[in-house]
């Protein structure tokens, strides 16, 4: 006795539900590459709301700004003067010792680290 | 876990006494939720977030020593997999409600193009007054603005940079930004070679720490001592940023959906919120300070200063479109005066590059470190388009879809799927 036994009524059948399950996957296929497609729209929208801003703004450009002007008169003296070396600049420390570290452990890959793909899923 | 904007929040609160925040987590993978997909690993610039063990599995990030907490994983993951572990939230709430602390908020740039969308307007709205509003409203004590501080970067930053054109400071070219901290933790980690090359000067908002407890506090006549700065920032490397030992006066930091999630939970609606403005002492802004929140705005803003310094009022240029867009890697040219003395006499034009992402900055120090780099100054920005598609910003309509997606695949009936498909139809069209 066979375990699977189609009659040509129920062939058809499954055939037709099977394309129908194709075309609904590619249906979705398309939809979820719409989707990744539209991203780079979404951030274009973004930067376009930001330069518009920009346009409309009273003063465009940094030296400008009265209460820079001000802030320089007042307190700081000039760009790089002690009192804004103090203040508004720093320094930074180096942190490849944790690279190395997990290097040795086998955690890190300096390998795959410089055979990243350059570039983002959402350029397409 | 709370919920902020469709991204899940564990809550720690790191207290400020930690040695290295390096050693923290910023974010992490629920493995219950992940759909091994790897869309976090094509955006992770470090190799940090990858198969737990062996090549495949549920993702994870491997070690906080290698993230950089730029957050690009989180806000692109379509399964809404990836959450936050630092959260000061509950901590802001309790300094508002104390009369002791005077609460000041410093909002960044692109917070005033990324809360928009949280309150149903189409991305890329500027809502600046409104924001201001719902910030009081919340009760904030004082509303600054982190574009006064961004304006105050370009005039430290355009000086060091012709310094060192000029050879006034000893210091190696091409000078990099220093104003992501996801980027300044990657130069530190990966390339510490290349940091004498970054600006000595502080991000904005570590200026605004520096700043205001000092300038601000004085000129306005609060108490230093008793002031909360919160910073509110489209980022989750700022959280590591204001826990940095080197980085002072900066109390708290929370991204744009911490904010939005705020301003909902005490009921507050941004489109009910009046226009108004910023308190102007450390609040004015210019263009060139709101144009950071894009890819290349720094640069820009930049070269504004630049040419006028060299130039003088009368041959003013503004608009630099070449730094502008979502091209990974930009370019521009700006000729510099004969009468300029440089070393040696060598540089005749500033040559600038732009780096939209961390992959393509990579390119940029594998030239630096070769000696190969033709460039002057360098503007990294870790997230592609810049801080307003940053990781603390609301998740991008596109993938906040599949996010959806991926919750109804399982629940819901084959129906409700093909209505969804066809108001998606109409909404993508």
């Amino acid at each position: 006795m066979r375990l699977i036994e189609f009659t040509r009524r129920q062939f058809i059948k499954a055939g037709m539900i099977a394309t129908g399950g194709l075309l609904m996957g590619l249906k979705a296929t398309n939809k979820a590459y719409a989707a990744i497609k539209s991203l780079a729209d979404y951030m274009k929208d973004r930067l376009k709301g930001i330069y518009k801003h920009d346009r409309e703004m009273e003063i465009r450009c940094s030296q400008d700004n009265p209460m820079i002007k001000y802030a320089y008169k007042k307190f700081f003296g000039h760009p790089m003067s002690d009192l804004s070396e103090k203040l508004l600049h720093t320094e930074y420390q180096d942190r490849s010792a944790i690279v190395k570290k997990l290097e040795q452990e086998g955690i890190f890959s300096r390998k795959a680290f410089d055979s990243l793909k350059i570039g983002y899923p959402f350029e397409g | 876990m709370r919920v902020c904007e469709g991204v899940q929040y564990q809550g720690i609160v790191p207290s400020s006494k930690v040695t290295d925040p390096a050693d923290l987590f910023f974010v992490q993978v629920d493995k219950s939720k992940c759909i091994e997909c790897g869309t976090c690993s094509e955006y992770c610039p470090t190799t940090a977030i990858r198969p737990s063990n062996g090549d495949d599995g549920p993702r994870e990030v491997v070690h906080p020593g290698l993230c950089v907490a730029c957050g690009q994983c989180l806000t692109h993951c379509p399964a809404g997999a990836i959450y936050e572990t630092v959260c000061y939230v509950d901590e802001i709430f309790a300094a508002i409600d104390d009369p002791n602390k005077y609460t000041v908020a410093v909002p960044a740039p692109a917070i005033r193009y990324g809360l928009s969308e949280c309150f149903g307007y189409p991305p890329g709205t500027c809502t600046y007054g409104k924001m201001v509003t719902a910030l009081r409203r919340l009760g904030f004590d004082k509303v600054w603005d982190n574009e006064f501080t961004a304006d105050l970067t370009i005039m430290e930053e355009g000086t060091e940079l012709l310094k060192r054109v000029t050879g006034e400071l000893e210091r190696p070219l091409p000078q990099f930004t220093s104003c992501c901290p996801a980027w300044v933790k990657y130069c530190e980690t990966f390339y510490p070679d290349l940091i004498p090359h970054i600006s000595s000067c502080k991000s904005p908002i570590g200026m605004a720490g520096g700043a205001g407890k000092v300038y601000g506090a004085k000129e306005a006549g609060i108490d230093a001592s008793r002031m909360y700065l919160v910073s509110i920032m489209p980022c989750i490397a700022k959280k590591f940023e204001g826990l940095r030992p080197e980085i002072t006066g900066i109390d708290a930091t929370i991204t744009t959906r911490e904010l939005a999630y705020m301003l909902k939970s005490k009921g507050i609606d941004l489109k009910d919120c009046h226009e108004d403005k910023a308190d102007p002492l450390m609040g004015t802004s210019s263009g060139a300070a709101t144009i950071f929140a894009a890819t290349g705005g720094v640069m820009e803003a930049a070269l504004r200063f630049a040419v006028w310094k060299l130039y003088g009022e009368k041959k003013r240029v503004i608009d630099f479109k070449a730094v502008r867009g979502l091209k990974g890697i930009k370019e521009a040219t700006v000729r510099l005066p004969h009468t300029l003395k440089t070393p040696h006499g060598k540089i005749r034009e500033l040559r600038v590059a732009v780096a939209s992402g961390l992959k393509y900055a990579k390119v940029l120090c594998d030239q630096v470190r070769a000696g190969k780099s033709p460039y002057h100054f360098i503007e990294v920005m870790a997230c592609p388009g810049g801080c307003v598609c940053g990781g603390g910003e609301p998740i991008l309509p596109g993938v906040r879809e599949a996010m959806e997606r991926a919750l109804k695949r399982w629940y819901g009936s084959l129906k409700k799927r093909l209505q969804y498909y066809e108001s998606n139809k109409l909404l993508n069209a």
